[in-house]
């Protein structure tokens, strides 16, 4: 190369659209193309037919050897170099005609319908024709109009075509759907939707406009695509306000079942109105076109010569297509009206696409012949020479070249510049001795752009022009210092090539650069080797890396191997992974899941230089990576000693069970995790291994090379172990997880609140209580609603255990998976219970962690807020509930102050009240006075208890008071002081009716038998007054 | 455990657990007993005789009239990575004993040891062949705690992948290497015995790392703890395991200790 020359030229000589070119650069990169197919019928495809070299095409049939009307059709995907065979065609015809024939060359330079016309008027053969005035007229009236309102004029236009629609076309709708979509049209948003770049109306526009960036070969049409409406577009229009017609037809496009069968229609439908709208926004009316070849045939008849067209893209007449077809068909022979024309010979470019879509049947049966370009036209020393070709024309000064040209461009002839740069790198052979170099490119890396760094459907010149020439030169020839810097899609990286640069090269912006050097240029191996008294580094000349200043690695010597660059273009490259190592005992690895790694590297290559990762899926490609994923995850569970990194293992495996991942990946788009694995070829490497751990060795270290991919995992491991660690003993970042806490302090609620710990301090609230199994036996108790509904709830679907189990776990000393023995972590149980009393069976608000990403460890606190939550309602019902008690004692003993000999007392006085009762026979059952006796130390204690906690706030306090159930404890005395005041309320009632039943008996001689009885009577009254 | 055969409750966690309620004091066995497996657990079964004699062989404690005593400075049980440099320090002292034997003969299969039997348990009449002691798959469910905790490698659930990397550099920390001396490998080597010789051949004609020093070795190299260098004069050389992706492809003539 001669990087002056080419800083200038590369410009002019590098351009995707072939026919820009200057004749002689035109010439100077042809490559001839040798896999023409001809056929007679249009396929879309073929994939079949012979192949033909464009020598043979153009002697059997554009030479039109038996002058005949003849109508070609040269077509292929976009890009594969129709205009480019064209335009040699074109050239070539030129050199041989006859002298009676007018070659028209129809470029597509501006690409504009007007500036065809203008190419047509300007040729000289035609100065003569009629009407000539009327069409310069036509052409010269140029689109001044601004852009925008040029596409508002092609969007406004279909509107008005749908308005004044009469039903004459092919394709119907009816009226109230025409109105609907003209509302839908109207719309702002729609509007804006249609307009956009990639939109229908800027491809149309691309046909009249002067100067467009739109595909040459799109076609001028309304997609299905263009009608789909999503939800959130649908949203937008319904937020814009839209008319409910417009509404009505978002609606339509969006249904699931019939949107995109009502799309399709509404495409074909005003794809009706294409023609007659480009028409009449360029200015032209329909009829033009049809007439202006018409009159140039007739000129050219009159003048005795025949016309041979050359049309580089059809796809440019969008508009007047159909006249342009019936005009070019038309035949000069047989029966026919009006005036003679001349013969025609066309050689029409067009792609498969356009002609399927756009050529009606009847034309299509008319073409003479169809010229199929496929899209890898280019055999692999065909592609060299294509790239060597555009290399050197850009490095030969323009008067070099132009002077080959004026020398009839003779193969022998062809100049080859002076290489400036690029005296070591390999060259090209093509033909007559000459040898064109092939700097900044190795043939591996123009194999290896051309295969990966292409799409499908982009393996054609253009794009190896566009995509691999200009970007990789211009890289060359204004970044060499960082040369190779365009990030190409690498895939199946050598990962121990990988491993070795990093090891070797720590600049992280040079390990880049040399990994995909190499990966790219060189032979992707991490190989050396001397031949001829050159070394190589992965089969690339070593001085081409000090001439690029690149890192000179140490890779093991081999012995040199085939020439590189050799094999098809298309063949894959060669499996990555550890450098082989003879080991004739080893099963080998099938070619299946060699692919199916090659697969999942590929994906992986790409996440590693910046693409995001969906491992959501589980089947796939994406299904290997995710298992690869799973494996990581499982390996580091087992190989961490997480007790001996102070972490306890029901963390571990609540951490397990837990939707969120041990191992995530960086720029993963999906899914939760604790270790971010960073998207870095180190990250790729280990990926890898645990990918062929799986896949090669079927979840075993038996495989070839495994030797390196256990090395790989446990030093990776060893790296990563402390992070890891970090992540899941963290809540979030530098804040420990502390769950044991909330799980702790809910269980000593819990002992609490079932009466399994009765203090009423957290004194004695020890380790043991948490431990021992005590449930709480009794079967009724006087707690409030609210009590029991939260202990209810406590207890509710085993969540009472699993908090329990938690506590178990989580200070268990354990050894493997487990097991029923449990040894204490005697210091962090004790340590945990400590602070868990000291903060009062709460976590301080900034300590919380009730958003745990980990579910079980979210459950501790969960279930400590559950209790949280209702400690302040339970701790007042309950003091509610109590008063009513403690209230009747109060009144009934008429002091607040009682005591266990005040309620003894009253036992007595309770107890002589029955004993006299008995004694008057007042029937009555005698009350037992045994039990308020008998606790009469605890009820007086529960007395004390609850009176003091009657004015208490603190929630926790009144749980504590009445964990015992103290209002149980009262109840015999309640009951008892109840009891006497009905008995007594008895007694008086009884008394007072014998009294009654006394009160009027006087003793009379006619009465004498009841003196005795009158005065046992009187005895009794005055007994009884004796007891008041 | 590491003199005779090794038992699986007396793992390191447990162990550690021991020494530091000792570490304020002395206790009692019974005082001991009942703060690490109290009788409210109601285990049924007690470990505590197992970790207590695994403490006391170590030497990280001593028992005298039924009173525990930490038998090392409180440094050595400050964390469990303390504790394991001192036990690394201690297992040439039981060169007679299961443990040893084990490891020995696991890291002399090389990479055999990848392709052979997934589950370690499994491997007992193979390592009781090998070791000329009886081992049962117990006693290497009880190994495998301690070898990975001491830094010998790896565990994917029961399969072993050696890499000595924290046990070499254990030993490294205990010896007298000085950091940034460039060190030929046979003066390296010397200087890590014997400590060492678990794992490195004792017979200094061979002169050659296995598998899983080599792995140490090289993750020690690329972590910049160490540096390993070809020196090309040197005629004391060592081979490492051969791994072609790493620089040291194939021998080791001169070692320096980085941090």
């Amino acid at each position: 190369m001669n990087s002056e020359i080419a800083k200038e030229r590369i410009s002019y000589v590098v351009k995707p659209d072939s026919i820009t070119a200057s004749q002689g650069d035109f010439l100077a990169t042809h490559v001839a193309i040798k896999r023409i197919h001809i056929l007679d019928k249009f396929v879309l495809m073929p994939t079949k037919e012979k192949a033909y070299t464009e020598e043979q095409i153009f002697t059997n049939y554009v030479l039109n050897p038996n002058n005949l009307h003849q109508f070609i059709v040269v077509y292929g995907q976009s890009g594969t170099g129709k205009s480019h065979l064209i335009r040699w065609f074109e050239a070539k015809f030129q050199q041989a005609k006859l002298e009676n024939e007018v070659i028209l060359f129809i470029r597509r330079s501006d690409n504009t319908l007007k500036g065809t016309i203008r190419q047509l008027l300007e040729k000289p053969e035609v100065q003569g024709i009629s009407n000539r005035e009327v069409y310069e007229r036509l052409v010269k009236a140029s689109v001044s109009v601004d852009e925008n309102k040029l596409k508002d004029m092609i969007y406004h236009n279909f509107i008005i075509e749908i308005h004044n629609d009469n039903d004459e076309h092919d394709i119907e709708i009816n009226n109230v759907k025409r109105k609907r979509l003209e509302a839908f049209l109207n719309n702002e948003i729609v509007h804006d939707h249609l307009m956009s770049f990639d939109g229908p109306i800027e491809r149309m526009y691309s046909r009249i406009a002067e100067h467009t960036l739109v595909d040459r070969d799109t076609v001028a049409k309304f997609e299905p695509k263009d009608f789909y409406v999503s939800t959130d577009f649908f949203d937008n229009i319904q937020r814009a306000g839209a008319d409910p017609k417009a509404e009505k037809m978002a609606r339509e496009f969006m249904a699931d079942d019939t949107g995109k069968e009502d799309a399709e229609k509404i495409a074909a439908y005003l794809n009706q109105f294409v023609n007659d709208v480009i028409q009449r926004c360029a200015g032209i009316e329909p009829g033009d076109f049809k007439q202006i070849f018409q009159d140039i045939r007739k000129e050219l008849y009159k003048l005795g010569k025949n016309l041979t067209l050359f049309i580089e893209d059809v796809t440019s007449f969008t508009g007047v297509d159909t006249a342009l077809l019936d005009a070019l068909m038309e035949e000069h022979t047989g029966v026919r009206n009006g005036e003679n024309i001349c013969r025609l010979s066309s050689v029409v470019g067009t792609t498969g696409n356009y002609l399927q879509h756009n050529f009606k049947d009847n034309h299509k049966d008319r073409v003479t012949k169809y010229v199929y370009i496929p899209s890898d036209v280019l055999d692999e020393s065909g592609l060299f020479e294509f790239v060597g070709r555009y290399l050197n024309t850009m490095s030969l000064p323009e008067e070099i070249v132009e002077s080959w040209v004026n020398n009839q461009a003779k193969a022998e002839d062809y100049p080859i510049h002076e290489a400036k740069e690029g005296s070591n790198w390999e060259t090209h052979d093509c033909g007559f001795g000459k040898k064109i170099s092939l700097y900044p490119f190795t043939k591996v890396s123009i194999k290896y752009l051309y295969q990966y760094g292409l799409t499908n459907g982009h393996k054609t010149p253009r794009y190896v022009i566009r995509d691999i020439i200009e970007p990789v030169v211009n890289d060359i020839l204004y970044n060499p210092q960082d040369f190779p810097s365009v990030k190409y899609n690498m895939v199946n990286v050598n990962t121990t090539l990988s491993f070795m640069i990093h090891n070797q090269v720590k600049d992280e912006d040079q390990t880049d650069r040399v990994l995909r050097f190499i990966s790219i240029w060189g032979n992707g191996k991490p190989e050396k080797y001397e031949d001829k008294g050159i070394s190589y580094i992965a089969g690339i000349n070593e001085k081409i890396y000090e001439e690029l200043s690149l890192p000179i690695l140490k890779f093991g010597e081999i012995k040199p191997g085939p020439t590189p660059g050799q094999g098809s273009i298309t063949e894959p490259r060669p499996t990555p992974g550890p450098a082989p190592v003879q080991n004739p005992e080893q099963r080998p690895v099938s070619p299946e899941k060699i692919k199916r790694f090659n697969d999942a590297n590929i994906i992986l290559t790409k996440w590693s230089i910046g693409a995001a990762i969906d491992l959501s899926a589980t089947g796939g490609t994406l299904g290997i990576i995710r298992a690869a994923k799973e494996d990581m995850c499982n390996f580091l569970f087992s190989a961490i000693n997480w007790q001996a990194e102070g972490m306890s293992m029901d963390n571990v495996s609540k951490v397990k069970a837990s939707a969120a991942k041990l191992v995530i990946f960086e720029k993963q788009t999906k899914g939760t995790g604790f270790y971010i694995l960073p998207a870095t070829w180190d990250s790729l490497n280990i990926v890898s291994a645990f990918i062929r751990w799986r896949e090669y060795g079927n979840q075993s270290w038996d495989y070839p090379d495994s030797d390196f991919d256990a090395y790989l995992v446990t030093s990776w491991t060893s790296t990563v172990k402390d992070e890891v660690v970090k992540a899941v003993g963290e809540y979030k970042k530098n804040t420990p997880v502390n769950y044991i806490d909330a799980a702790v302090a809910a269980e000593m609620y819990r002992l609490i609140l079932c009466g399994e710990f009765r203090e009423r301090s957290l004194k004695n609230l020890t380790a043991d209580c948490l431990y021992t199994n005590k449930p709480n036996k009794a079967m009724q108790n006087s707690h409030s609603k609210e009590w029991n509904s939260l202990v209810n709830l406590i207890n509710q679907k085993g969540a009472d255990q699993t908090n329990r189990d938690t506590i178990r776990q989580y200070f268990n000393i354990t050894q493997g998976s487990g097991g029923t023995v449990v040894v204490l972590d005697a210091l962090g149980l004790a340590n945990t219970v400590r602070r868990v009393k000291t903060n009062k069976l709460t976590i301080p608000e900034d300590d919380q962690q009730a958003d745990d990403k980990v579910k079980l460890r979210r459950d501790a606190y969960t279930y400590l807020q559950d209790i949280l939550e209702r400690i302040d309602s339970v701790s007042k019902a309950e003091l509610f509930a109590s008063k009513e008690s403690l209230n009747l004692i109060i009144d009934k003993f008429d002091d607040d102050k009682i005591e266990e000999e005040d309620i003894l007392k009253l036992v007595e006085v309770a107890k002589k009240f029955y004993e006299n009762v008995e004694k008057t026979q007042i029937n009555i059952s005698v009350n037992s006075t045994d039990k308020v006796k008998k606790l009469a130390t605890q009820i007086a204690k529960a007395l004390h208890d609850i009176s003091e906690v009657m004015d208490e706030a603190d929630p926790l306090t009144i749980l504590m008071t009445f964990s015992s159930d103290p209002v149980s404890i009262l109840q015999p005395l309640v009951d008892l002081l109840v009891q006497l005041d009905k008995d007594i309320e008895t007694v008086d009632l009884k008394m007072a009716k014998r009294l009654e039943a006394v009160q009027d008996i006087q003793p009379s001689k006619e009465n004498q038998r009841y003196t005795l009885e009158i005065e046992q009577l009187d005895k009794c009254e005055q007994k009884l007054n004796g007891m008041r | 455990m590491f003199g005779d055969k090794m038992v699986t409750p007396a793992i390191p966690e447990r162990v550690y657990a021991l020494c530091k309620l000792v570490e304020k004091g002395p206790a009692t066995n019974a005082d001991l007993r009942a703060r690490m497996e109290p009788d409210y657990l109601e285990n049924g079964t007690s470990y505590y005789a197992d970790y207590r004699n695994a403490a006391e062989e170590l030497g990280l404690i001593s028992i005298s009239d039924d009173l525990i005593s930490l038998a090392v400075d409180s440094k050595t049980i400050k964390t469990m990575d303390s504790m394991r440099v001192y036990i690394n320090g201690k297992l040439d002292n039981f060169n007679d004993g299961q443990f040893y034997a084990v490891t020995k003969a696991l890291f002399e299969k090389d990479t055999n040891i990848l392709k052979g039997e997934k589950n370690i348990a499994n491997m007992g009449p193979e390592l009781s062949q090998l070791t000329g002691l009886p081992v049962d798959a117990m006693a290497i469910r009880a190994w495998r705690f301690w070898v990975s905790y001491l830094g010998f490698g790896y565990l994917q659930d029961m399969f072993f992948i050696p890499n000595a990397k924290v046990f070499i550099w254990d030993v490294i920390c205990s010896s007298e290497l000085e950091k940034g001396k460039l060190y030929s490998v046979s003066d390296f080597v010397d200087a890590i015995r014997p400590a060492c010789n678990i794992v490195v051949n004792s017979i200094t004609a061979r002169q050659r790392f296995n598998y899983g020093v080599s792995n140490g070795l090289r993750a020690l190299y690329d972590s910049g703890l160490i540096k390993l260098q070809h020196i090309g004069d040197q005629k004391d050389m060592w081979e490492i395991y051969p791994m072609v992706a790493h620089p040291f492809n194939d021998s080791v003539t001169n070692i320096t200790i980085c941090k």
